[in-house]
């Protein structure tokens, strides 16, 4: 599936973005206020899709003057699972966030990145996901508990495919591998972009920091 | 909409960077800088801000009132207006008055404009750009 395009789960047509743009917010839209949002739709297609929806009863439309106007009928008993649709973005960070809580303190951070979290998903996205662990197994010994945690990310990555269709990859550092990368590019786009599931993304910036001063420093 | 300005994805991808480096200034200023570092949560919040309001209603507040900004986020994101109003609130102090922000004032500003900077990336993830 495609994360930003959540109706997609269930039509292919404009008709799903169309309501995700009046599932989003209580207001009113005219027909050039969704084309401005959805950008690559026509006005057309859009008035199209409206007529059809306010036939269902789940658009309200209204005229005002020679502005015609749309907005859910969230009295509608299609609207509780049209609203559900629409937020599966956000339902899909909550069920990760609630699934990563069961981990206890091994996990330091997790966040989602790439194109699940920068809305530019295709169909076959893999979702990415950068996960640190409170230490390294091989230098404690702790084989059990490595064991445990390669179970859990093992779980993690199938659990993601199982909610969403999409391959899960799962990014891992220790804590000590963290500030040894900080420079690649890769955790400077989690620091970014990341949408943070687990710890805190001030957290993540402190461990990036001093060698990301240090870097600057160095080309000044 | 009145008081408002049309956005495409160029000014919500330009204008989310713009919050995320804030926002990241300030906590690296915070400890050394307070009213500096509240100043950028200030400006992280109403860049953010701009940014949910972009993709949920296509615009972003112009008015140039507090109120203004405030009462469109509400209408796009309701809930995310009182970090809003919160950092607002505290715009003046942290830049205009001769009055040191505490402590206190200053971890409020770093949440409320960090929700709004989670809210906003959240936001762009849901949609696209």
């Amino acid at each position: 599936m495609q994360l930003n395009r959540p109706f997609a789960t269930v039509t292919p047509t404009l008709d799903g973005d169309v309501l995700a743009v009046l599932a989003a917010s209580e207001v009113t839209f005219t027909i050039t206020q969704i084309r401005r949002i959805l950008t690559t739709a026509s006005g057309e297609g859009i008035r199209k899709v409206l007529t059809r929806l306010t036939a269902q009863g789940v658009v309200l439309h209204d005229q005002i003057g020679r502005t015609n106007t749309y907005r859910l009928n969230t009295e509608h008993l299609a609207a509780e699972p049209i609203l559900a649709l629409s937020r599966l973005n956000a339902t899909f960070l909550e069920r990760l966030q609630t699934h990563l809580e069961g981990w206890g303190e091994a996990l330091k951070y997790a966040a989602v990145f790439g194109s699940a979290a920068t809305g530019r998903m295709a169909l076959d996205s893999d979702i990415d996901v950068l996960l640190v662990r409170a230490c390294d197994p091989g230098h404690d010994g702790r084989q059990e508990d490595s064991a445990v945690w390669e179970q859990q990310v093992t779980e993690l990555a199938g659990s993601i495919t199982a909610w969403t269709g999409n391959d899960g990859r799962v990014i891992e550092y220790t804590e000590d591998e963290l500030r040894a990368a900080a420079g690649e590019p890769l955790l400077r786009e989690v620091a970014r972009q990341g949408l943070t599931v687990a710890g805190t993304r001030a957290w993540l910036n402190r461990q990036l920091r001093p060698i990301g001063k240090a870097a600057t420093a160095r080309r000044t | 909409m009145a008081g408002t300005r049309e956005c495409n994805s160029v000014v919500i991808a330009g204008r989310l960077s713009k919050a995320i480096e804030f926002f990241d200034a300030a906590e690296h200023l915070e400890d050394d800088m307070p009213n500096a570092a509240g100043d950028l949560f200030v400006d992280a919040g109403i860049a953010a801000s701009d940014v949910i309001c972009c993709v949920r209603l296509g615009v972003h507040s112009s008015s140039g009132t507090h109120s203004g900004a405030v009462s469109l986020l509400e209408t796009a994101d309701k809930g995310s207006e009182t970090h809003l109003n919160t950092l607002l609130g505290l715009k003046n102090k942290a830049a205009y008055t001769h009055q040191a922000l505490s402590n206190t004032e200053r971890k409020k500003m770093n949440r409320a404009a960090s929700h709004l900077v989670e809210a906003a990336k959240r936001a762009v993830a849901s949609a696209g750009q």
